[in-house]
């Protein structure tokens, strides 16, 4: 080839490319691609939704909700939305696939953190920092609701990437103790107050399980736990924390979120194992794994004086739940009430509870549509969309009170909710909320088939009392956690089961060997690393 | 026969040891049947054992009328003929040519198959595979992946090394060439491995529900039953879900649960008897070559 013609070709490809970028900028100037809010050209947008396989449930992602989205989409964005459903119990795995395949839908939910991490290192993840600023003026919504500190959550404190947003948790509710009312007036024992009060109300019910059973008093049980004696027994273990514990200790001793490495713990589990050694604790609870129905029937049949469990749980599930179920059983007095009896060091009744986040929302880098993907946020956040999905249709999935108070009714059919307040695909909101926290506490309380609204109104008002909120540290990752979780957990699970079930004597033996054997197993390392973190970007 | 004393004895040992395993077996099938036939006060009083209390027969007609359950039902039953049938050809067809001796390149096939035993892609590239072979949502992504076993396929190999090889030779002296022997020789007289490995093949597939996990997506139609049946526990189980959501799915009521998993065992149990007889001699062959 002469040096003419490599000259002619270079000329012509110039030329090419000049045209076609002058005719791309032309056209973009011409061609705003966004009026009122509405794309000129239709966008196509993906969304995941949580596929819960309930029975007697419609499919997630066609049904009367999502219909209405799409709809609503459609007419106000101009963005055609098609759902792509994900199982609930297996999203991770399910995820993974998706994601390594290119075919992750492009806004992407999950309560995983470390698989957005992982891919967002791989480069799989878009990072919206820059969309979120672009576009702020055309998403009001996503900011007034989530404001800055759960939108930049997740914000890398050197690069400034945030590969995910944090939803909002509309009530921060962990779990409460109960105890049997009707037992308490029996006995006539006024509600426990302190640990000391309720430790010797454990006591009257062990040694009067005659007149409380009757034939039954063999199957007395004062307390009931389960394996997970973290969870079960929070709010009692947290309650040996002292007082002045430092934000920095909370952070660096806070990779559990049963707490287990938080100073004061074992005093704590010290205190279970000796009930369990007076007998006051349900002997056989290591043996029953996770959805095991053993202990709740247990409860159910009205064996059980008091527990610890989620905030509301007692409550739950109408017909079928323990309210019902206990007062069907045994007799209409037979409930369980809410008490909040564990003070610590200062006379606080403190509760370490998570911060005010939930799922992570995020775009794969297979997202070409940050916008549509972004104003999809806008608009299931912007609140007569978000009510609707909540509350669905008055006189179908809700009624209005005189007071203006909502009050759910269990739907059938196409317009049933899959999952409560539809939280699949209010995507950036988990729980009830109308606007008005009046309002919302009164109708969360009307939300429990069959349940008298004054023992959900006291259960709300305790599960937070004095409560201390985790505050956001933005360190990075922490490599030491990466893939420790599930081996971890196991580690303590089995240590606490362990300590409770000892003997006195042997307590510390048992607690020290299994406490450092957690340590060993990498506890120790996620320790140092957070708070070499810690140390670097906040002193 | 004479028989010592020490013999006799031991033989009762034998015997009562198989008592004692066939007794954890068959207890907790049991007490599954009675759950499913009780009423769900009794279960909460924990007085249902190995005898239903309260008898009733609700949860079944719940589980029977939920035409989910009983279509799911007849498409895993189909899914396990199509699937035997595939997975038993496939087998044949690959260990009838491994026999031969002079097929060419017989060792190098042979380590070309044992390899796949040892080495293994992983479930993100098997997702990719299918996904390029456009199977994702399709009912043959649950057929095609898996029909053939190599351990099965060795057990058939074996077996057929055991059938002499002078009845091979005649049949070739009468003319007959390799598809014939295979078909009026080989497969006559190899009925307990087929019996038998078709029963691997078809519990297997009975059992399977990870596969459906990952390729079905939203194909509901062809989830197979125990996808249904993991669904239900997983979503009651799942004790991280609830303490991050701050709510737990009600599930399905203890009697429900279990008639829903006496549902989905009897079928496949019924198969046992008819291939009983072939299982003795089934067991074990192929372990031994002569």
């Amino acid at each position: 080839m002469n040096t003419t013609r490599l000259r002619l070709v270079g000329s012509l490809i110039i030329v090419t490319l000049l045209a076609v970028s002058s005719f791309g900028i032309l056209s973009s100037a011409a061609d705003p691609e966004i009026v009122n809010g509405r794309f000129v050209e239709t966008r196509y947008i993906t969304v995941e939704v949580y596929d819960r396989s309930n029975p007697g449930g419609s499919p997630p992602e066609d049904n009367f909700y999502t219909d209405f989205i799409k709809e609503g989409m459609l007419r106000d964005h101009n963005v055609v939305v098609e759902f792509v459903p994900v199982p609930r119990w297996t999203e991770v795995e399910v995820l993974n696939n998706l994601l390594a395949a290119g075919d992750a839908p492009d806004i992407c939910v999950t309560y995983d953190y470390p698989t957005i991490q992982t891919y967002a290192n791989m480069g799989g993840v878009l990072d919206m920092a820059p969309y979120l600023e672009k576009y702020k003026d055309l998403i009001p919504d996503l900011w007034d609701w989530l404001g800055e500190q759960n939108l930049y959550w997740n914000q890398d404190p050197i690069t400034g990437t945030v590969w995910a947003i944090e939803a909002r948790l509309a009530h921060n509710t962990r779990i409460n103790t109960f105890v049997r009312e009707d037992w308490l007036n029996k006995l006539g024992i006024p509600e426990p107050t302190t640990l000391e009060e309720f430790e010797q109300m454990l006591y009257a019910f062990r040694d009067n399980a005659e007149l409380l059973l009757g034939k039954d008093a063999d199957k007395m049980i004062p307390y009931s736990t389960s394996f997970d004696v973290g969870w079960r027994n929070n709010y009692l273990l947290t309650s040996f924390v002292p007082n002045d514990i430092t934000d920095k200790d909370i952070y660096v001793y806070g990779f559990d979120d049963r707490h287990l490495l938080l100073p004061g713990y074992k005093e704590g589990v010290r205190k279970l194992n000796e009930w369990y050694n007076a007998g006051l604790i349900w002997k056989d609870f290591p043996l029953y794994g996770a959805g095991d129905r053993t202990e709740d029937n247990l409860i159910k049949a009205g064996y059980v004086g008091a527990f610890q469990h989620n905030w509301d749980y007692p409550y739950r599930d109408g017909e079928e739940g323990i309210h019902n179920t206990l007062r069907r059983m045994v007799g209409e007095d037979a409930v369980f009430i809410a008490v909040d009896p564990f003070q610590n060091d200062a006379g606080l009744y403190r509760k370490y509870l998570p911060a005010p986040i939930d799922r992570k929302v995020f775009f794969p880098s297979t997202n070409d549509e940050p916008l549509a993907s972004l104003l999809y946020l806008n608009w299931i956040t912007k609140f007569e969309n978000r009510r609707f999905l909540q509350i669905g249709q008055e006189g179908v999935t809700h009624e209005v009170l005189e007071d203006g108070t909502i009050k759910t009714i269990a739907a059938t059919g196409d317009k049933i909710m899959n999952s409560p307040n539809n939280i699949d695909y209010t995507i950036t909101i988990n729980g009830l909320e109308l606007g008005d926290p009046e309002l919302t506490s009164r109708s969360l309380a009307l939300g429990y088939a069959g349940v008298d609204k004054r023992f959900i109104e006291k259960a709300y008002m305790l599960t937070n009392r004095d409560a201390r909120y985790e505050k956001n540290v933005q360190v990075g990752d922490i490599v030491a956690e990466q893939g420790m979780g599930p081996a971890l957990k196991e580690k303590r699970d089995t240590l606490l089961a362990q300590a409770v079930v000892a003997k006195p004597e042997d307590f510390d033996a048992v607690w020290d060997r299994g406490f450092q054997d957690y340590l060993n197993s990498g506890g120790q390392a996620i320790i140092n690393e957070r708070r070499a973190k810690y140390e670097q970007f906040y002193e | 026969m004479i028989r010592s004393k020490s013999t006799r004895i031991g033989d009762w040992i034998i015997a009562f040891v198989c008592f004692l395993l066939i007794l954890i077996c068959l207890l907790p099938m049991l007490n599954i049947v009675a759950r499913s036939l009780s009423s769900s006060e009794a279960i909460i009083r924990n007085e249902v054992l190995l005898w239903p209390k309260g008898l009733n027969l609700t949860s079944y007609r719940f589980v029977l009328g939920d035409s989910t359950y009983t279509w799911s039902l007849i498409w895993t039953a189909i899914l396990t003929v199509i699937c035997t049938f595939v997975s038993m050809f496939m087998t044949i067809i690959c260990a009838y040519p491994l026999t031969y001796d002079r097929l060419i390149g017989r060792r190098f096939f042979n380590t070309l198959i044992i390899l796949t035993m040892y080495f293994n892609a992983g479930t993100i590239p098997h997702y990719l595979l299918l996904k390029d072979l456009g199977m994702l949502g399709k009912p043959v992504a649950l057929i095609i992946p898996n029909c053939l076993s190599v351990f099965n396929m060795i057990i058939m190999r074996s077996y057929f090394y055991g059938i002499p090889e002078s009845l091979r030779e005649s049949a070739e002296i009468d003319g007959a060439g390799p598809i014939r022997i295979l078909v009026s020789i080989y497969l006559p007289l190899s009925k307990p491995v087929i019996a038998t490995l078709s029963l691997f093949y078809a519990v297997g597939r009975w059992n399977g529900f990870s596969d459906a996990l990952m390729y079905m997506g939203n194909n509901r139609k062809y989830y197979p039953i125990q996808l249904l049946l993991y669904n239900i526990i997983k979503s009651i189980t799942s004790i991280d879900v609830a303490t991050q959501e701050g709510f737990t799915t009600p599930g399905l009521s203890d009697t429900i649960q279990a008639a829903t998993v006496v549902f989905a065992t009897v079928p496949i149990l019924l198969v046992y008897p008819w291939l009983q007889k072939y299982f003795i001699a089934g067991a074990t062959l192929g372990a031994v070559k002569e």
